[in-house]
């Protein structure tokens, strides 16, 4: 949980750039998190990052105190990156090129083992980028920032209905996606639970 | 009607299942290789995105941000220096097209137009001093009927009222705020 102090949004109001300073120190983290897994490259999620929180200090007279600053800032930076997505051509992948062809290693530990888990990251980043941009927008912050329905709902502008069958909709999409075929022999199989 | 249904819906719940629930679940996933394989892509890629790390920004993002901040505050007050300069150099431009314009109308070298106006420019100056002597010459004569005393009570009395209206708009601004 991020927490930052209300006075440096005070400062940050009258035009303190180094007090919002100290608040895009403290959320760096999930904003930056937010826009690579929307955006797919670190190039795009700097820019747009350093533009949310650009936004935020020109717009800060609209934050409403009584709710979370997290999900404001998230706010943000998920309209930001949908924007930037809509200007974009859509560019289209093949499922083959987004997976890797070799089998997945053993969970030893060492370098080996850090590879895998950068290649596993990958996998994830890129299997994102098969779902809408809204639909995107909510698994990242359901899963990376554990934000609730009506949280999603507040930043996103929807409905928690509509935030319901949307995520649905991407576990279904990521779920047809995620390759099965290639498990290893440990996470395979069983009774759901 | 869908046969997968419900069973889908429970293979993306995010809450348990009750126990008659999953048995269900279970039963038909013995004989659903399609639900079974749904099960396991979305068992799988969610332990991924459960367990995927945040990305880090580069070091010293939130100094590029203040660095960032800094000049564009600074562009606006950039932009209003290069109008001025474009109004100035638009008006130099103008003047330079009018004086060009008169020279060749009334068919007058550029040395020419230079003479005749500098000799207007100190006519209106000389014009001017005459003016200002004959006003400076009204003040003396009520400055020299005042007597001094006047003088000095005036000036208590306007610093007096002074002080007393800025007294009147502190209070007043006071009370605004109340």
């Amino acid at each position: 949980v991020v927490e930052i102090q209300k006075e440096w949004l005070l400062a940050a109001r009258k035009g303190d750039v180094d007090a919002f300073g100290q608040v895009v120190e403290a959320f760096q983290r999930p904003v930056f998190n937010l826009c690579y897994r929307m955006l797919g490259n670190r190039e795009d999620a700097e820019d747009a990052a350093q533009e949310s929180f650009w936004r935020a200090y020109k717009g800060l007279n609209k934050y409403d105190e009584r709710r979370s600053f997290g999900t404001w800032m998230l706010s943000i930076a998920a309209h930001h990156c949908i924007d930037r997505l809509r200007r974009k051509r859509p560019v289209i992948l093949s499922l083959e090129s987004l997976l890797p062809e070799q089998d997945a290693p053993d969970r030893r530990p060492g370098p080996e083992t850090q590879t895998y888990r950068k290649q596993q990251q990958e996998e994830v980043q890129q299997l994102l980028q098969v779902l809408g941009w809204e639909e995107r927008s909510m698994i990242v912050m359901r899963y990376w920032h554990d934000m609730s329905y009506e949280e999603i709902a507040h930043a996103l502008r929807v409905s928690v209905g509509a935030v319901k069958s949307r995520l649905h909709r991407a576990r279904k999409t990521l779920a047809g996606h995620w390759p099965v075929g290639r498990l290893s022999s440990t996470q395979t199989g069983g009774a759901y639970e | 009607m869908n046969k997968h249904l419900p069973y889908r819906d429970w293979i993306f719940a995010e809450e348990p299942l009750a126990e008659d629930s999953r048995r269900r679940l279970n039963l038909h996933m013995d004989q659903c290789a399609e639900c079974r394989a749904t099960a396991e892509g979305w068992r799988l890629a969610k332990q991924n995105l459960e367990n995927a790390e945040f990305a880090e920004p580069r070091e010293g993002f939130a100094a590029r941000w203040k660095a960032l901040a800094r000049s564009r505050m600074r562009a606006p007050k950039r932009r209003q220096a290069w109008a001025l300069l474009a109004a100035n150099s638009l008006g130099a431009v103008a003047a330079a097209a009018a004086l060009a314009f008169q020279t060749s109308a009334r068919g007058l070298s550029l040395a020419g137009v230079f003479a005749r106006d500098m000799t207007a420019a100190a006519s209106i100056l000389n014009d001017w001093t005459d003016a200002s002597q004959a006003i400076g010459g009204v003040f003396r004569i009520v400055s020299d009927s005042i007597p001094p005393a006047a003088y000095l009570f005036a000036v208590l009395f306007l610093s007096l009222a002074g002080i007393l209206c800025a007294l009147i708009a502190v209070r007043i601004r006071s009370r605004g705020r109340k």
